[in-house]
């Protein structure tokens, strides 16, 4: 299954924003999906990635799915926030 | 949670004037049997202030108490040594709360780990350590707070007595009493109550404020309650009965908690077609918010809603019939206090998963 960011918005900031794209995903992709699925998260056209809107969002994917890849994270914002997370936020991919 | 009582609660103002077992062998040497009283408030045992002149207190007495029964005890046994040599024994019973019925929810199952206390009709199970084999579980109804499960458990003196109680509250009285309760923890009956909840299934809040009253023999039992608090689990399916809400008009329905309540609102202060369902709960002072929104919006003007400022129609869900369906979340800005924040949110999380079309 392929998570497109983008659909999301370009410009992703704030936790509550998060939050809620995090509830519209849990609400039309993630139901019902299998825990063993491969879940392909993919940050093409995203402008803007902040870690306070990642964190609600890529952080709890990756601790609700066991396969998640990342793909077009060529993006200078989308790097530095994955960094983040990775150092601060226990993120495992 | 952190369970304060211990063997010093003996003298805690709740159980002060409380008796014991009395027994007179048949030397007529007197012995008394203390019973424990336990009470968890917030606050410690509450009797630490007066320990010693408790103390004092209970020295005067007990030796009032053994004057008392040497002399009952002479009389007796000099009005009837000659029939019977057989022991006489006087016992203080401990007050026990009245039992209405015996409980019929619960179902045990002996595991290598300890025993499984499940019941049905609250949602939740709990394993009690080997020691609790012989337990007796029964319910009392208690209308203006919630029912009450005690746990006997065999004394020395081969008597059932409740070594621990849990409450089981409905969620929608739990939550009016805790904003009822905001800053007047310590008055009255009102504890820290979320300090002792020991979790909620999607009904019922599970807590244990600890008032139980049995004999020494049965302390090694009692220091056991945190480790079946542990154990708590809830069994109930994560939307077990919540209501449902059906919306006719645009053909959806989702299942959402008790004490939710949606309510259609037209927005008329745009030109996008734009419908919500709001959704209210109440935050922790009993206050009716919004948590979240339905927002159904006709495609053809997602874009121009986009392209305005003020115009926010949340993600979408799902598109049937030229409408988007969006979910917008009500749970930020500060309208929900901290400590239901995460709560609230797994709730939200819940309700759109039940979301679907109608036919």
């Amino acid at each position: 299954m392929v998570i497109e960011i983008k659909k999301f918005g370009e410009v992703l900031v704030s936790r509550p924003a998060g939050r809620e794209a995090f509830l519209a995903m849990s609400a039309y992709l993630t139901k019902g999906v299998s825990k063993d699925e491969i879940i392909e998260i993919d940050f093409s056209g995203v402008k803007v990635l902040t870690p306070s809107w990642a964190d609600e969002v890529i952080t709890k994917i990756a601790e609700e799915f066991k396969n998640v890849k990342l793909l077009n994270t060529e993006n200078a914002t989308v790097q530095a926030t994955l960094k983040t997370l990775r150092e601060y936020s226990d993120l495992k991919i | 949670m952190k369970i304060i009582s211990s063997v010093d609660n003996f003298s805690c103002g709740i159980c002060s004037g409380r008796g014991g077992i009395i027994q007179v062998d048949k030397n007529f040497n007197i012995k008394i049997k203390k019973y424990i009283c336990c009470h968890t408030t917030a606050y410690g045992s509450g009797g630490k202030t007066n320990m010693k002149q408790n103390k004092k207190g209970n020295v005067a007495v007990i030796t009032v108490i053994i004057v008392i029964v040497a002399i009952t005890a002479g009389v007796i046994g000099w009005k009837f040594a000659k029939k019977s040599q057989a022991p006489i024994e006087t016992k203080t019973v401990a007050q026990q709360p009245v039992v209405n019925s015996i409980d019929q929810n619960q179902a045990t199952a002996q595991q290598e780990d300890g025993i499984v206390y499940k019941n049905e009709k609250y949602g939740f199970q709990l394993t009690l350590p080997k020691e609790w084999e012989n337990y007796k579980a029964s319910l009392v109804e208690n209308k203006t707070y919630g029912n009450i499960i005690n746990f006997q458990l065999l004394s020395k003196s081969s008597e059932y007595n409740t070594v621990m109680n849990i409450i089981v509250q409905d969620l929608v009285s739990y939550n009016k009493m805790i904003a009822n309760c905001e800053g007047k923890i310590g008055e009255g009956t009102c504890y820290d109550y979320n300090s002792y909840l020991w979790g909620k299934t999607s009904k019922y809040a599970v807590y244990r404020i600890g008032n139980e009253d049995f004999p020494e023999d049965l302390m090694a039992r009692y220091n056991q309650i945190s480790e079946i608090e542990k154990s708590f689990k809830v069994i109930d399916s994560e939307t077990a009965g919540w209501q449902t809400y059906r919306n006719e008009k645009y053909g959806f329905e989702l299942k959402m908690p008790q004490d939710w309540e949606a309510k259609v609102e037209t927005d008329n202060t745009n030109s996008f077609g734009t419908e919500n369902v709001a959704f209210l709960t109440q935050d922790g002072n009993g206050d009716s918010f919004e948590i979240m929104w339905i927002v159904i919006i006709p495609v053809k003007n997602i874009d121009e809603c986009f392209n305005t400022p003020d115009c926010f129609i949340g993600n979408e869900i799902s598109k049937k019939n030229d409408f988007s369906f969006r979910i917008s979340r009500g749970d930020v800005g500060g309208m929900v206090p901290d400590k239901y924040q995460e709560q609230k949110f797994k709730d939200i999380v819940a309700v759109v998963k039940t979301f679907k079309f109608i036919n």
